[in-house]
């Protein structure tokens, strides 16, 4: 076990390494925050006239989604696989001994972290402004990290089954984009599921993206009460797509054609 | 079907490996029904592939491009997994790719890099050491041994993208070498490098095997490779084995030619009085070539030898590109007449 974080880590810190060598890409990378700022601009002027939310949890709301969409991976992994199946880098990982599924997630995580720096700036100084309102509640913010960990994993499982269609369409662009979108929406960045008619917000809420997203956000901002059918989501969506991605992944080795080496 | 014997490193056992492809249609109301009805073909890249490779071998692959060369390493390698038939690589599976199989191989492709292009080839080697559970002795020794073979020392702290395509290439073997595979995979090694960056490209691969014992399969499109290297060649066309053997068994399939090469100063001797006469050649200027079955070529010699005018005399074998030529035209040949039905 250690040996293998031992190893994960060299990966990281070489992928680390390459981010820090361009400066001009690192610089761009820093800005992840600003799309969640806008729809929270947006929405902190209908939370004041609705009565769902106030602006304060709004505030809070978004805060959350920031932290949550900038240590989001699912679409860094979506975007990522398919140039590495065609441009063949693919096959030089899967050459590696170690978890090649791992290893293709190494890229994203440093570009996660690198790109979630500025929030330790951004975070305080919008929740002080903007007077951002959360919950005290011991056993609600534990309750919340620990679903949105658990969300966390079931994206990332599910983006990459997502991404093995790279494999099967020729034309991968359209589809993992169609996918990016789906996520704004059902992760609740474009608006919480407060806002949403009952069938969308159900879609919402029982979607592995609103639990590391939109659900840590409502519980957090004190929006929503903690309920029974969040863990039993959470936990039924690690193990339908942990056991999806096990049948997946072989098949996907098989179907595999190693081009572009 | 290929037997596996104690001393087999490789063995490939009746191996095919299909691909399906969509068909593709011209023009776009085609386009559009193929939308609808798409149509797909099975285009086999091996058929029935079979031989072995034995520890401490050098085996080359020859073929011209699409014959399956690639595509049989990367069944080897494990890369891809074999439509049917059997791969059997020091006793692993290789499309299972069991780590211990992983470590003990080392894959090198002439046209895509495994190395990261954006840190130095110091920092990627790093990373192997860790990968591959290097102790820091065996690195070291490693990494000396490579970096005073392959010149590393001035270029290793630069950024692979920086580097010229002979200083990528060298950078290649020594992040394939690192871990010292017991079976190297070489896939085009030398391609597109000038000649010095080639024959310091052999003299490495060479001393490699001779220091670890290690089995190579090459393939190149550069017929010097193959003949300074390996020692026993198969040769590959339209998916399939076509010929394995040694060089020298190669250069016999023409029928056992061999190549009287005559040089003469000021008059061309006269060939009337011999039976042969119309078969030579004149390539250029004052050089006659002559190709006679191998047990004539002696006595023919003596005829020529015993000429006026001739100021030089030479035999050789001809080139390996003659025989195989024949053997893919051969094969071409075949595999056009099974497709009539």
């Amino acid at each position: 076990m250690i040996a293998a974080v031992r190893k994960y880590g060299a990966w990281v810190r070489l992928e680390g390494t390459a981010v820090a060598a361009y400066r001009v890409q690192l610089f761009l990378s820093l800005f992840g925050w600003v799309v969640p700022l806008a729809f929270m601009a947006l929405w902190n002027t209908a939370a004041s006239n609705s009565g769902v939310m106030t602006s304060g949890q709004s505030t809070a709301y978004y805060i959350v989604l920031l932290v949550a969409t900038n240590f989001g991976i699912s679409g860094d992994i979506i975007f990522s696989f398919g140039p590495m199946v065609y441009s063949g880098e693919l096959s030089t990982l899967l050459m590696m001994p170690y978890s090649s599924v791992l290893v293709i997630l190494a890229r994203p995580v440093v570009t996660a972290v690198i790109r979630s720096l500025p929030l330790v700036v951004i975070i305080p100084l919008m929740a002080i402004a903007m007077n951002a309102s959360f919950t005290r509640d011991p056993l609600v913010i534990a309750a919340a990290v620990g679903l949105g960990l658990l969300g966390w994993i079931s994206t990332v499982a599910f983006s990459w089954l997502y991404a093995l269609a790279a494999l099967w369409v020729g034309k991968w662009n359209g589809i993992m984009g169609l996918l990016s979108g789906v996520q704004w929406v059902l992760g609740g960045l474009v608006a919480p599921s407060a806002f949403m008619p009952t069938w969308l917000a159900w879609c919402m809420r029982l979607s592995p993206f609103w639990l590391a997203e939109g659900g840590m956000g409502e519980l957090l901002a004190g929006v929503m009460a903690l309920q029974w059918w969040m863990p039993v989501s959470a936990v039924g969506w690690i193990v339908v797509l942990g056991l999806l991605f096990r049948l997946a992944w072989p098949r996907a080795m098989r179907r595999f054609e190693a081009v572009g080496i | 079907m290929a037997s596996i014997d104690e001393d087999s490193v490789v063995t490939l056992d009746n191996v095919t490996r299909t691909f399906k492809v969509a068909e593709r249609t011209v023009g776009f109301g085609d386009t559009v029904r193929g939308f609808f009805h798409r149509k797909y073909t099975q285009i086999p890249a091996i058929s029935n592939v079979a031989f072995t490779a034995c520890s401490g071998e050098i085996l080359g692959v020859l073929g011209p491009n699409g014959s399956g060369k690639t595509t049989t390493l990367k069944c080897i390698s494990g890369l891809l997994t074999p439509t049917s038939g059997k791969v059997d690589v020091m006793g692993f599976t290789p499309h299972e790719r069991d780590p211990e199989f992983l470590r003990r191989i080392g894959f090198i492709m002439g046209q895509r890099s495994q190395l990261h292009p954006d840190v130095s080839v110091f920092d990627s080697l790093q990373l192997r050491k860790v990968i591959y559970s290097l102790s820091d002795d065996d690195y070291q020794a490693s990494l000396n041994e490579l970096t005073e073979l392959l010149g590393l020392a001035e270029f290793g702290d630069a950024p692979v993208r920086q580097l010229s395509l002979g200083q990528r290439m060298r950078c290649e073997f020594a992040a394939a070498l690192l871990h010292r595979p017991s079976l190297v995979l070489l896939d085009e090694p030398t391609i597109g490098l000038d000649f010095d960056a080639q024959a310091s490209i052999r003299r490495f691969v060479e001393g490699y095997v001779r220091a670890h014992h290690a089995t190579v399969l090459l393939t190149s499109h550069y017929l010097a490779d193959i003949e300074a290297l390996a020692g026993r060649v198969i040769v590959m066309a339209k998916g399939h084995i076509a010929f394995t053997g040694s060089l020298a068994e190669l250069r016999h399939m023409d029928g056992g030619h061999q190549l009287i090469t005559i040089q003469y100063t000021e008059v061309r001797p006269d060939f009337s009085q011999f039976s042969w006469e119309d078969k030579v050649t004149e390539p250029k200027p004052g050089e006659i070539h002559l190709e006679v079955l191998r047990d004539e070529a002696p006595h023919i010699l003596a005829q020529v030898g015993a000429l006026s005018g001739v100021s030089a005399l030479s035999l050789s074998d001809p080139p390996l590109e003659t025989a195989l030529s024949q053997i893919y035209a051969t094969v071409s040949s075949e595999a056009d007449a099974e497709q009539i039905p």
